[in-house]
């Protein structure tokens, strides 16, 4: 039996009421079915239909469609974080699935408009995207299909130096919170009267100019910038020698960047919170039980499924009803906390029922770090027979490390912070008083990959165009590696 | 909204890319044929350097994370565990190698394209009468169940205008027996290529394993370029040490002998197959020997000389003898070949001495466009 | 005496003889017939220590007739061959048995590479009557196979004489 478009529009009232009453709030949801492949070509672009014309998305897109073929990745559902909500449902799934992914969705879009961390995310991406879209494509007919596309490279490499923990976007350059258009740089304004200038994509008056304020600027403060920057891709387009388009380029590569970093930041929390919803209104409602789709596998960052292996997804669905569980019979607090008798602990039951009111909020106010920060507990451990794993250097494998509660907190906390990326930082940008650009890794325990760092500086200096430089520890020394445009180099810090 | 997501261009600039990559990594490939995965009849897969964006990003070393399951501290996690959910293959901690397919076309593609390989002119003759075409042709004789009116009418309109038969106030066509026309099959001519390949290969007790890989890899990319040149594709197999035998594919590879070398056996085995199978009229004809060159007798050489001469270079479209470095050393027979029949336009010779030197022995061999 | 010990005395005499300057150097010849045995060798210079050989040839008159008989020999000798002649720089492997053409080779294994160039010894068995010894070398450079001479010690070269008509026998 076939599920067509009309079947979807005449069950979605039966879901939407029962999402409601349980008290999901979500912008209006619009449900498209579509075939495999097609889903495949939408995950490639993350989920909107129209992005800039670039090779990555063809990547993805091969990527995807082989996964598939392997039986390894089955995208169920994609649901992008917008008003109103667009969600895109396989078309091969039977009534009875789509019924149970719809539930899913909604739980999602709830999500996406009540957690804090979406709060200033633009809810109309998709004209934006579009928008996006539009100018690339215009810089590329003036300037050309591969400077254009060898340059969105340069950016895409830079992508991940952002302040993800910041909630909102920075727009510091205005005092209204708007970005600042290109037009309106003020370097640009000498300018605007040579309209030659347009045409040239190396204009290198233009440059040299820049560089020359900014060695002004340079003059005139003593450490630039005077605390250290956490948004790199800010600071680059407000100090790099840029020409006009690339500065715009740039800009919305951060723009995508930062608008799609919410979603990296709860991934686990999403998914559990949809989870959960999913198979409380399936057999609450009673509605057809037999079969329970697993949806912690379905999204397409998921490896298959290893005995021993912890889908991260599942966790978020564990936890929350961990959570409902404890606020229902009051296992939380200082009494319950400072409790030392086992069997009192493990009978506690307050009848608080409190449970529900308090998953909605922390659904609320948290994201994965601060989510498993507060509510991964000793007891959810053992319960769930969590281990933590590490890499042993002398058998060359991975092995189990540790059953110890903190280990294990240790170990998740770490790969979800800055998303499992390093924390990188501009620290001077007028280094050796010659306009170098000096980075530092905040080394925590993780060394960087040498052979992504350096090809990474190269990109650095595409755009800084002086040399550039990256503090961080490399076998287990203090480094300075450096790229100067034509040579790498690696110093050990002597203290 | 409609769906109608162009993924088309995104794609075709991402396999661009691709192929670039393997252009650049071509010769090593060449050289390393295990690289190349046979995925079923018409793909391989290749093994590509990353073709990602590089970020700054941690090592794989040294990043746990954390399981579910039994098992005490040291017990090691099965194979793709420990790869935190980001969904890469399960490669060991460092590596970064995608696995690209390709058709077997597409990988012919690239190889002509990097090697600057001219596309070959078949040999004219080739014209195959295909099956008969549906009635599309019209013709005067036929049988009555496939006279074709129109065109009868038609025929007896024109006599009747042009001998003024016709009255125009008084419209009748009566067509007579010189207007009937009839429905006719047409006799299309493919111009259809067909192509035989001949490999002869010396297993004599001088050409071990290392030199059979060699003539394997090398056999690999010639059949791959000539299927691409050609629509139909025969290939034949000859084996010899004293004597000459026809093997099939597997035995090819894996058979070892040691019973001396007599070249001229596996010419004359040759001879035979093209003259009782092939008639170069219609097929285009290529044949390939790979050796040691450590022909045992001089005497063999001469009769070589002469069985190539006057016998099989007027057959065939090419002959390319690739004399490969046995663990001795190698032979004085591509030496001879050249010193006695260097002038012959068909004749190929190539000297392959390790691997490596496969790249240019294929542009050697296919570089000509013959 | 034995055979190696008689051509040992056949090449200092041939070598005393041949004392003018022109001749020292040039190649010299030596033959030895023993019952039906029949000895050549082919050498460069002897003394006290050793000779600078070239080729060592070792035949029966008598041919054998049956083929089958000839090839049973010959996969006899070359056994032979292996088995007994493990004394020299490298060991011998067989190479090649050519049942049609009656012969089989064997080379030293693996060669001795130096350089550009690899070096080896080759013992060629014909017909089941005939044993011939001699030493190669390949230069990658000139793409050629060149016989060389071979250096033994005394003690050696007649071993190698001895071992070579036992294996003929």
């Amino acid at each position: 039996m076939v599920v067509t478009q009309e079947d979807i529009l005449a069950i979605q009232p039966e879901i939407e009421e029962y999402a409601r009453e349980y008290g999901l709030d979500f912008f209006p949801v619009i449900f498209e079915l579509v075939d495999y492949d097609t889903m495949n070509r939408l995950a490639a672009y993350g989920g909107f239909p129209v992005r800039y014309p670039h090779w990555r998305f063809g990547m993805e897109y091969d990527q995807l469609s082989k996964g598939y073929r392997y039986g390894l990745q089955k995208i169920y559902e994609m649901v992008i974080n917008t008003n109103p909500c667009y969600a895109y449902l396989q078309e091969a799934n039977g009534l009875v699935d789509q019924k149970l992914v719809m539930a899913h969705v909604y739980a999602h879009c709830d999500f996406f408009k009540n957690n804090f961390y979406f709060s200033h995310t633009n809810r109309k991406m998709i004209d934006e995207m579009a928008n996006h879209a539009a100018r690339i494509r215009r810089y590329m007919d003036l300037y050309g299909v591969d400077t254009v596309e060898n340059f969105i490279d340069t950016c895409l490499s830079l992508e991940n130096l952002i302040d993800y923990h910041s909630p909102y976007i920075k727009r510091r350059s205005n005092q209204n919170g708007k970005p600042q258009p290109a037009s309106q740089r003020p370097v640009v304004k000498k300018l605007r009267s040579k309209k030659y200038m347009e045409k040239y994509i190396n204009p290198p008056e233009f440059i040299e100019m820049q560089i020359k304020e900014y060695e002004k600027k340079m003059k005139t403060q003593k450490k630039y910038p005077p605390s250290p920057e956490r948004d790199v891709l800010l600071f680059l387009m407000e100090n790099a020698p840029l020409e006009n388009w690339q500065y715009d380029v740039l800009g919305i590569i951060r723009e995508e960047a930062y608008y799609f970093a919410p979603q990296a930041m709860t991934k686990i929390m999403n998914e559990g919170w949809a989870t959960y919803w999913h198979s409380t209104i399936m057999t609450e409602k009673a509605l057809h039980p037999s079969e329970v789709i697993d949806y912690a596998e379905h999204h397409s960052g998921t490896v298959a499924n290893h005995p021993g292996r912890l889908n991260p997804y599942r966790i978020g669905v564990m936890l929350f009803k961990d959570i409902e569980d404890r606020w229902n019979k009051g296992k939380f607090g200082k009494d319950y906390e400072e409790c030392d008798d086992l069997r009192e602990k493990k009978n506690w039951d307050k009848k608080l029922g409190l449970g529900r009111q308090k998953i909605f909020e922390v659904r609320k106010l948290y994201n994965d770090v601060t989510f498993i920060d507060t509510f991964l507990t000793e007891d959810f451990c053992r319960e769930h027979k969590l281990f933590s794993f590490a890499y042993n250097r002398e058998t060359k494998r991975y092995e189990i490390e540790s059953r110890e509660f903190k280990k294990i907190k240790q170990r998740l906390l770490q790969s979800l912070t800055n998303l499992g990326q390093p924390v990188i930082l501009v620290m001077d940008a007028n280094y050796g008083n010659r306009g170098e650009l000096y980075l530092k890794h905040q080394f925590e325990s993780v060394e960087l990959d040498l052979g992504y760092a350096t090809d990474t500086l190269q990109n650095l200096f595409t755009i800084w165009k002086r040399p550039v430089h990256i503090e961080t520890v490399l076998e287990e020394k203090g480094t300075i590696l450096t790229f100067d445009g034509q040579d790498f180099k690696k110093q050990t810090i002597e203290d | 909204m409609s769906m109608i997501l162009n993924m088309e261009n995104d794609y075709q600039r991402f396999q661009k890319i691709i192929k670039g990559k393997i252009k650049e990594n071509l010769r090593k490939y060449i050289s390393n044929g295990e690289m190349i995965g046979r995925k079923g009849k018409d793909l391989v897969s290749i093994p590509l350097p990353q073709v990602d964006i590089p970020k700054f990003r941690f090592g794989n070393n040294g990043q746990g994370g954390v399981g579910q399951g039994e098992g005490e501290p040291g017990t090691p996690l099965g194979p793709g565990e420990g790869e935190e959910g980001a969904g890469q293959a399960g490669n060991e901690p460092g590596q970064h190698i995608r696995e690209v397919e390709l058709t077997l076309e597409e990988l012919a593609e690239i190889l002509g394209e990097e090697l600057e390989l001219p596309n070959i002119e078949p040999k004219g003759k080739k014209e195959i009468v295909a099956t008969k075409d549906r009635y599309s042709g019209i013709s005067r004789v036929g049988p009555e169940s496939l006279r074709h009116f129109k065109r009868t009418f038609r025929e007896a309109l024109k006599r009747q205008v042009i001998s003024g038969q016709f009255d125009i106030d008084k419209p009748k066509i009566v067509p007579i027996r010189d207007d009937f026309r009839y429905r006719s099959w047409k006799t299309i001519t493919h111009p259809e290529s067909n192509a035989v390949i001949i490999y002869m290969m010396d297993v004599s007790g001088s050409m071990w394993d290392e030199q059979k890989e060699i003539v394997r890899l090398e056999t690999f990319w010639i059949d791959t370029w000539l299927r691409y040149q050609y629509k139909g594709l025969v290939t034949r197999y000859i084996i010899h040490d004293a004597q000459a035998q026809e093997v099939d594919r597997e035995t090819f590879f894996t058979v070892r002998e040691n019973g001396g070398t007599v070249i001229s056996s596996a010419y004359e085995l040759c001879n035979q197959i093209i003259e009782s199978d092939y008639s170069p009229e219609e097929w285009n004809i290529y044949a390939f020997h790979f050796s040691d060159g450590d022909n045992w007798s001089r005497e063999d050489n001469k009769h070589c000389a002469e069985l190539l001469q006057s016998e099989i270079l007027p057959k065939v479209n090419l002959f390319g003898y690739g004399q490969v470095d046995s663990t001795y050393g190698s032979g004085e027979f591509i030496d001879f070949l050249d010193e006695h029949l260097g002038d012959q336009e068909n004749l190929i010779l190539s000297y392959i001495p390790d691997k490596d030197a496969i790249y240019d022995s294929i542009k050697d061999f296919l570089g000509k466009g013959k | 005496m034995s055979a190696g010990k008689i051509l040992l005395e056949k090449m200092q005499q041939e070598k005393s003889r041949l004392v003018e300057a022109t001749q020292k150097d040039k190649f010299k010849f030596v033959q030895h017939q023993e019952d039906d045995l029949n000895f050549q060798v082919k050498f460069k210079d002897v003394d006290r220590y050793g000779i600078v050989l070239d080729y060592i040839a070792v035949s029966r008159g008598e041919p054998i007739l049956d083929v089958d008989e000839i090839n049973r020999r010959l996969s006899q000798q070359a056994e032979k061959v292996q088995k007994q002649i493990t004394y020299l720089l490298e060991d011998f492997r067989l190479i090649e048995l050519d049942r049609m053409n009656k012969r089989a080779q064997l080379r030293s294994y693996p060669p001795y590479e130096k350089e550009n160039s690899k070096f080896f010894y080759e013992i060629v068995l014909d017909e089941g009557t005939r044993i011939h010894f001699q030493r190669y070398q390949y230069s990658r450079e000139h793409k050629r196979y060149e016989k060389i001479t071979s250096q033994l010690t005394l003690e050696i070269f007649e071993r190698l004489v001895d071992d070579l008509a036992s294996i003929l026998k």
